[in-house]
């Protein structure tokens, strides 16, 4: 399968603060893929560095066999990558359809602006009946759709999530990862996924890593992680 | 004594006209004036004192550019060469202050407090530099644009409407309207809002947020510039006029709560407070119209005391009449 996604000994964090030390991931096309670990060991710093949005240090990011490692955060948009920060991820100043809007920024012409706008209320009908609401006025769980659905504007070939369902009520959390994989089987895009529900995340992707200390220490089918009892400890005894 | 009541009756009316003419003119260069402040803040949040030197600079240029062209050219070639010199100059200006202090500091992750006092020393340094360039190169202590300001009609011999009445109140409308429908309607605007709202999230959605801030920039000092040359229509400049009307513009931008058509509103009060307030207490208490400040500011003082949602809510009330 060819792959979407690599970073190749990936170093990075903010400032002069090294948090990713020499990082290799992939994700192929069509992958899900989890990235798993205990609290505080770089999996936000991770996605933020392939994005650009932290600092990279050293290494390389390829996205669809170009090297993006410098490539601002806009840029990588540009070419085709989506990302839900854990935090901040709306504009809450903006209304649902205008941080819809900003999502598909880069679309050119008002008819696929809209396409997407209503393939998104298809996924989240909620947000249809709030789209004239501020987004900083929403419930938690509505803000999580509102910024899942801004990055599906532009229909990104690979999408980097950080913890899309962290403070939801379990019953929430895990509606929203069904429905991510709905999007995923409707619209084929590729995803990296933080998850905290790591049981749930690792039995829904097709491979998962797990970090620690900002470097890779295991790998593998989503089964076999869940297998270790080693790793279970870990981190799944806690969080699962 | 009956004819005495008349000629003080008619002195009243034609006084509380023309007050309220003048009113609506400085009131309306206020809020104008208001209006490049509140889009500066609304995306970088910074209460930009220098604000009141790219007026400054507009008005100098138009005053440069119109000199320039006097004796060949007709008054509308005047007008709209010292209105485009004007403009651009006080774009470039406010654009360079951002580009060589504000963005290298904000890159710094500067706090609005640390760029407020930076924005003062901007201001300090573009107002001395113009005052030692006016001293050096013996320039007249004033300077106004050679642009007639027509009368275009007059009331009761005593009070008249001119060009400048109609060109302030036109131009401070129209901007007004037209930075609200940009800020609502269009996706350039509504980028400018996002930046302001998010701008890392702004990145991640693809908007270009240096290109937008370049053009915030450079709108708001245009509009500063407008309404430097606007002003000096009828009022002659000197190098520290910007910073004599600064307290007015903030005063009008506060009052609005940043919001663009606050501004316009509160500008227009101000102005017209100032103006009608000051002849009243001057007609019938003989206090002197050199106090005419201090009302203007409790004027403000106390809309913030009273109703400080007030001139917000009107904003507020357009957009959720659009949604």
């Amino acid at each position: 399968m060819a792959r979407i996604l690599e970073t190749r000994d990936l170093y990075g964090g903010y400032g002069k603060m090294v948090i990713i030390n020499g990082v290799s991931i992939h994700v192929d096309r069509g992958e899900v893929v989890a990235l798993v670990g205990p609290n505080g060991s770089g999996k936000s710093t991770l996605l933020k560095t392939i994005y650009g949005v932290a600092k990279v240090f050293r290494g390389s990011v390829v996205f669809d066999s170009k090297d993006v490692t410098h490539v601002p955060p806009e840029g990588k948009t540009a070419l085709g990558m989506g990302f839900v920060p854990q935090t901040e991820n709306v504009f809450p100043d903006l209304t649902v359809e205008e941080n819809l809007e900003m999502g598909g920024y880069l679309l050119r012409d008002e008819e696929k602006l809209r396409e997407a706008m209503e393939l998104v209320y298809a996924i989240f009908p909620q947000l249809r009946d709030l789209r004239h609401v501020l987004a900083g006025a929403l419930s938690g769980g509505q803000r999580k759709m509102v910024a899942v659905g801004r990055a599906l504007m532009t229909m990104p070939k690979l999408l980097l999530m950080d913890e899309p369902t962290a403070g939801l009520a379990p019953k929430t959390a895990l509606e929203l990862l069904d429905k991510l994989m709905d999007i995923k089987r409707e619209t084929n895009a590729s995803i990296l996924i933080v998850e905290q529900h790591a049981r749930r995340a690792l039995e829904i992707s097709d491979r998962g890593y797990v970090l620690v200390s900002g470097r890779i220490a295991a790998e593998g089918s989503g089964r076999e992680i869940l297998a270790r009892p080693d790793l279970q400890e870990l981190f799944l005894g806690k969080h699962g | 004594m009956e004819v005495g009541c008349m000629v003080s009756g008619s002195i009243l009316l034609y006084g509380t006209v023309g007050s309220t003419l003048n009113g609506l003119l400085t009131g309306s260069l206020y809020g104008l004036m208001a209006l490049g402040l509140t889009l500066i803040f609304r995306v970088t949040r910074i209460a930009n004192f220098a604000y009141a030197e790219y007026i400054t600079y507009a008005g100098y240029a138009a005053f440069a550019a119109t000199a320039a062209l006097a004796g060949g050219a007709g008054g509308a070639v005047l007008f709209a060469a010292g209105l485009l010199a004007a403009a651009l100059v006080g774009a470039v200006a406010s654009l360079l202050s951002d580009e060589l202090a504000f963005k290298p500091l904000w890159h710094r992750g500067a706090d609005p407090l640390t760029l407020l006092v930076a924005s003062m020393g901007v201001a300090f340094v573009m107002r001395y530099s113009l005052l030692g360039l006016a001293v050096s190169a013996n320039w007249p202590l004033q300077v106004q644009p050679m642009v007639g300001n027509p009368v275009l009609a007059t009331i009761g011999g005593l009070s008249y409407i001119s060009g400048a009445h109609v060109a302030a109140i036109t131009a401070a409308v129209a901007t007004a309207a037209a930075m609200h429908l940009l800020f609502t309607r269009t996706k350039t605007g509504k980028a400018m809002r996002a930046t302001a709202s998010n701008p890392v999230l702004a990145r991640i959605s693809g908007i270009d947020i240096y290109y937008i801030r370049r053009l915030t920039w450079l709108l708001a000092g245009a509009i500063g510039g407008l309404a430097g040359f606007l002003y000096s229509y009828y009022n002659p400049l000197n190098p520290e006029t910007g910073w004599q009307v600064l307290l007015w513009i903030f005063a009008a931008a506060i009052m609005g709560g940043f919001t663009f058509y606050g501004a316009l509103v509160s500008g227009i009060i101000l102005g017209l407070a100032e103006s009608l307030a000051s002849f009243y207490l001057n007609t019938f208490f003989g206090i002197d119209t050199a106090y005419s400040p201090v009302i203007a500011l409790i004027a403000l003082v106390l809309v913030l005391l009273f109703r400080p949602e007030g001139v917000i809510r009107l904003e507020a009330h357009m957009l959720r009449r659009r949604a």
